[in-house]
C-alpha cells in the first residue's frame, strides 16, 4: 500500500511528461546547422533571413519574408525562438543555439522545425547565400477558361458552336494542362472542329501569351428548354508542381420546341394503254415526288408484277431483284421529284393491276434515329385482250401439222430441185 | 413417142440449149421459179446436153440439170482457137460420146452450136462426126453465124466451122444469123437473149410438132425429106399471132424475112419446104392456107403442110425451108476471106517485128564500158 502511495504520483507525472513529449515530438526538424550573417533559409516562398550576428552580445537579428513581403524580423537571444504561420495551418519555429565569429563573417547555428505541415509539400527546403533578395518563389497560374456559345437561343434541331479558350492570368506558367469538357445532356455532339486531344505541356503567364483554344465544336439540340452547359474544368500545376484546378462559365442556352421536319414521298403510276392485245407492251411510269421538308432516304419501291405480265425492262435506275423490278433513291429532296419507265409484255388474257409497296425514311430534325414509312402504289386496271393471231392457238393440232408437212413437203422438194440444176 | 436428143455445144449452144429447157417448163412466160413447180412439157422424149470447155458458161445456166452439163476440162475454155479445140475433143472423144452413149438411143439428134466461138466450132463438126459414125439416126446442126463486126477470128472460125460441119456428115445445117436477127435492138445482152428465145421457141415448136397428134400429118420422115434438099443449108421461119389474125397473114410473116433466121428469100433460094401451122380451129381457114401452100409450093417445088389443132389459141405457123443457094452466105464467106487476109497481114507484121529482136540480139554478151 505504501508503494502504491509513493507510485501514484510518479505515474502522473510520467504520463504529463509522455503527453508533452509526444507534443514536442509533432515538431518535425528541418535544419540545424550554421547561417552565416546576410544569408537565409528558404521553405517554399518563405525565407527567414539572419540579417545581423553579434557573437559579443550572443544574439542574432532575422527577417522573415513571404516572397518579398517582410512579415516578421526581431532579435534572438541563445535558445531563444521565434515562431510564425507556414501556409494554411503548418507553424515554423527558429532557435537561435549558438553564435560564432566566422573567418569573414559571423554566423549563427539554429535549429529551425515544423509543426502541423506536410513534409513532402516542401518544395524549397536549404540555406540561400544571400537571402532573401537571391531566392527564387514559385507562383500561382490561374487559368481563366472561357466558353462561349454562338446563340444563345435556337430551336430544336438547330446546332450551336462552343468555342472554349483558356488564359493564365497567374503569376506563374502552368503545367501539364488537362482539360476535360463533360457530356452535354438535351444536346448532342454534331461536330467537333477543334480539340485539344493530349495534355498541354505549358501555358505561359505573360501578357503577350496569347490565349490557348481548346474546343470548338457543334451541339445539336434535341430538347426545349433553357439548359446551362457544363464547365470546363482544367487541371494543371505551377513550376513548382503544385497542384491547381479552374473551371470555365457555364453558358445558358434556351432551346425553343420549334417545328419538326418529315418527309412525305407520294408514289403515282400510270400505265400509257388500258386496253392491249395479248403480246402487245405497256409502258408504265412511275413518279415518285417529296412533299414533305425533310430529305427522303433509302426510298425504295418494290413493283409486283403480276402473272401474266412480264417486265421487259426499264430506265437505269431499275433494277431487277427477284423478277421483279426495283426502283431506289439514295436521297430524295424535298419539292423534288424523279421519273421513271419500265416495259411490261402482256403474256395473258386478264385483268391486271400493278401493285407496288413504297418505303423510306427521314430524319424530323430532332431525333437521332430516322423515322421510317411506307406506302403503296396502284396502276388503273389493264386489260389484255386476245391477239390477232390467238386465233391460231385456239385450232385442233391438224390444222398446224397439215401445213407444216405441206411445207415440209414443198421444202424437200424445192431443196431437190435445187440440188437437181445446181451445177 | 419420139426419141430426141439436143446437145448444146460451147457458150451459144449452151445458152440456147438453156432456153429450150426454160421455155419447155411453159412457154416463154416461166419465170426462174418455174423449175421449182413445174415440169418440162416436151412431147417425145427429149434429153439435152450442155458441152463446154469453159465451166463459167455452164454454171451460168439455169434451166438445164446438173447431170446434163458435161464440162470438159481444159483451163477456162479454148479462147476461139479452133485448133486447140479440136486436139481437146480428140482427147476427151470417149467421155463425151460416152455421155451420150448412157442417154440410150434416138431417133433424131440436134446440135445447137455457134460457128464462130472456140468450143462450140471446133467440137460440132468431129462430134457430128462421130456420131454419124456410131449411130444411125440423123443429126442436124442449128449454127449460129456470128454478127458481122465480131472480129476477124470469129468471122474465119465461121468460115470453117460451117465448112467443117457440112463436111462432118450431118444430115442438115439449120442457119441463124446473129447479124440478121439484132435488129431486135435493146442492149447487146438482150439482143443476145431475144435471138436465143428466138431460136429456142422455132426448134420447140418443132419438136413438138414432129411428135404431135395433126389434122393434116407431118411427120420425122416428112423433116428428114424437107432436110435432105438443097444445099443441105435450111433455116425456120416462125410467126405467133398475138391477137385475131387470118392464117393467110400468119403464113406469109412465118415465110416473110422478119419471121426468118437467116436472111433469103423463100421464093427465090428454098429448095423444099414444111410448114406447120398450130391454132384454134376456127382460125384455120383451108381455102387461106390452101392458096399460101400453093404459092409456096409454086416457087419451091414441094411443101410438107401439117395442122394441129388448139383450142383457144390465135395461129401460129413454123416453117422449115431449105436452100439452093444462100446468097447471105456467099456474102459472109466474102467478109471472111477478108479476115482472114487481115489475119495473115498482122502475123506478117508479127514476124517483122522478129527482124527487130535480131537488132537487139547484137548486144546479146556484151557489157557496156564506161
Amino acid at each position: 500500500m505504501k508503494l502504491k502511495r509513493i507510485h501514484i504520483p510518479v505515474l502522473c507525472a510520467f504520463l504529463i511528461l509522455l503527453m508533452l513529449g509526444s507534443a514536442a515530438s509533432a515538431r518535425t526538424e528541418i535544419y540545424d546547422g550554421d547561417i552565416e550573417e546576410g544569408d537565409g533559409y528558404q521553405l517554399n516562398n518563405y525565407v527567414i533571413e539572419i540579417t545581423d550576428v553579434f557573437v559579443e552580445a550572443n544574439t542574432a537579428s532575422y527577417y522573415v519574408y513571404e516572397r518579398s513581403k517582410l512579415i516578421e524580423d526581431g532579435l534572438l537571444d541563445i535558445n531563444e525562438s521565434v515562431e510564425f504561420e507556414f501556409g494554411d495551418e503548418g507553424e515554423i519555429q527558429m532557435r537561435l543555439k549558438s553564435v560564432h565569429s566566422g573567418s569573414v563573417l559571423p554566423r549563427a547555428t539554429v535549429e529551425i522545425t515544423m509543426s502541423n505541415y506536410n513534409m513532402g509539400d516542401l518544395y524549397v527546403n536549404e540555406v540561400v547565400d544571400g537571402g532573401h533578395s537571391e531566392a527564387t518563389f514559385a507562383g500561382d497560374p490561374d487559368l481563366e477558361i472561357t466558353k462561349d456559345v454562338d446563340k444563345s437561343e435556337v430551336n430544336i434541331g438547330e446546332s450551336i458552336t462552343v468555342t472554349v479558350k483558356a488564359k493564365n492570368t497567374g503569376n506563374d506558367v502552368a503545367r501539364n494542362v488537362l482539360f476535360t469538357d463533360p457530356k452535354q445532356e438535351h444536346f448532342i455532339l454534331e461536330e467537333t472542329t477543334y480539340e485539344i486531344s493530349s495534355t498541354i505541356p505549358e501555358i505561359g503567364y505573360q501578357k503577350s501569351t496569347p490565349e490557348t483554344l481548346v474546343y470548338i465544336y457543334k451541339l445539336k439540340a434535341t430538347e426545349a428548354g433553357t439548359f446551362k452547359l457544363k464547365a470546363v474544368t482544367a487541371s494543371y500545376t505551377n513550376s513548382a508542381d503544385q497542384i491547381y484546378q479552374s473551371a470555365s462559365n457555364m453558358p445558358s442556352i434556351t432551346v425553343i420546341e420549334g417545328n419538326k421536319q418529315s418527309a412525305s414521298i407520294e408514289a403515282s403510276m400510270n400505265v400509257d394503254l388500258l386496253s392491249v392485245e395479248r403480246n402487245g407492251k405497256i409502258t408504265s411510269t412511275v413518279i415518285l415526288k417529296n412533299t414533305g421538308d425533310a430529305p427522303a432516304q433509302a426510298v425504295r419501291l418494290d413493283i409486283k408484277v403480276p402473272d401474266g405480265l412480264e417486265y421487259m425492262g426499264g430506265d437505269e435506275g431499275i433494277e431487277v431483284v427477284g423478277g421483279n423490278p426495283r426502283i431506289y433513291i439514295d436521297t430524295l429532296q424535298p419539292n423534288n421529284d424523279k421519273e421513271f419507265r419500265y416495259t411490261l409484255k402482256a403474256n395473258d388474257i386478264g385483268t391486271y393491276s400493278i401493285n407496288s409497296e413504297l418505303s423510306y425514311e427521314y430524319n424530323n430534325g430532332r431525333d437521332a434515329a430516322n423515322i421510317k414509312e411506307t406506302g403503296e402504289a396502284t396502276t388503273p386496271s389493264i386489260y389484255v385482250m386476245k391477239g390477232k393471231l390467238d386465233f391460231l392457238f385456239e385450232q385442233p393440232i391438224y390444222v398446224y401439222i397439215i401445213p407444216i408437212l405441206i411445207l415440209a413437203i414443198v421444202g424437200v422438194h424445192v431443196y431437190r430441185k435445187h440440188r437437181e440444176y445446181k451445177y | 413417142m419420139l426419141n430426141i436428143l439436143v446437145i448444146g455445144n460451147g457458150q451459144c449452144g449452151n445458152r440456147i440449149l438453156d432456153s429450150i429447157n426454160k421455155h419447155a417448163f411453159g412457154g416463154g412466160k416461166s419465170g426462174k421459179l418455174a423449175k421449182f413447180y413445174s415440169k418440162q412439157k416436151y412431147k417425145s422424149r427429149v434429153e439435152t446436153i450442155a458441152i463446154n470447155t469453159a465451166v463459167n458458161d455452164l454454171k451460168e445456166m439455169r434451166f438445164t440439170k446438173a447431170k446434163d452439163r458435161i464440162h470438159i476440162p481444159h483451163l477456162h475454155g479454148v479462147g476461139a482457137n479452133r485448133n486447140i479445140g479440136k486436139q481437146v475433143f480428140d482427147e476427151k472423144k470417149e467421155m463425151i460420146m460416152r455421155q451420150i452413149e448412157e442417154r440410150g438411143s434416138f431417133d433424131i439428134a440436134f446440135v445447137l452450136t455457134s460457128a464462130s466461138g472456140g468450143t462450140g466450132s471446133s467440137f460440132t463438126p468431129l462430134l457430128v462426126k462421130e456420131m454419124k459414125e456410131r449411130y444411125d439416126y440423123p443429126v442436124y446442126c442449128i449454127v449460129v453465124l456470128p454478127f458481122r463486126e465480131e472480129g476477124t477470128l470469129y468471122l474465119q472460125n465461121a468460115a470453117f466451122s460451117l465448112k467443117d460441119i457440112r463436111a462432118s456428115g450431118a444430115d442438115g445445117i439449120i442457119l441463124a444469123d446473129n447479124q440478121y436477127l439484132k435488129n431486135i435492138g435493146g442492149s447487146i445482152q438482150e439482143a443476145y437473149n431475144g435471138i436465143n428465145d428466138m431460136i429456142a421457141e422455132r426448134i420447140l415448136f418443132l419438136l413438138d410438132a414432129l411428135d404431135s397428134e395433126m389434122m393434116m400429118v407431118t411427120d420425122l420422115g416428112d423433116f428428114k425429106t424437107v432436110m435432105s434438099g438443097g444445099a443441105g443449108l435450111a433455116t425456120i421461119g416462125f410467126f405467133r399471132a398475138e391477137k385475131e389474125l387470118p392464117v393467110k397473114t400468119a403464113i406469109q410473116n412465118a415465110l416473110s424475112p422478119s419471121g426468118l433466121l437467116f436472111s433469103t428469100d423463100v421464093y427465090d433460094e428454098a429448095s423444099r419446104a414444111m410448114v406447120i401451122i398450130k391454132g384454134d380451129r376456127k382460125y384455120l381457114s383451108i381455102d387461106d392456107i390452101s392458096t399460101e401452100i400453093e404459092k409456096l409450093s409454086g416457087a419451091v417445088g414441094h411443101v410438107f403442110k401439117g395442122i394441129v389443132v388448139c383450142n383457144g389459141e390465135y395461129p401460129q405457123v413454123l416453117s422449115v425451108l431449105t436452100l439452093e443457094s444462100a446468097h447471105e452466105l456467099e456474102k459472109l464467106y466474102n467478109v471472111a476471106v477478108q479476115a482472114i487476109h487481115h489475119e495473115k497481114a498482122k502475123k506478117q507484121r508479127v514476124e517483122e517485128g522478129a527482124e527487130v529482136d535480131k537488132a537487139f540480139a547484137q548486144i546479146d554478151g556484151l557489157e557496156p564500158e564506161y
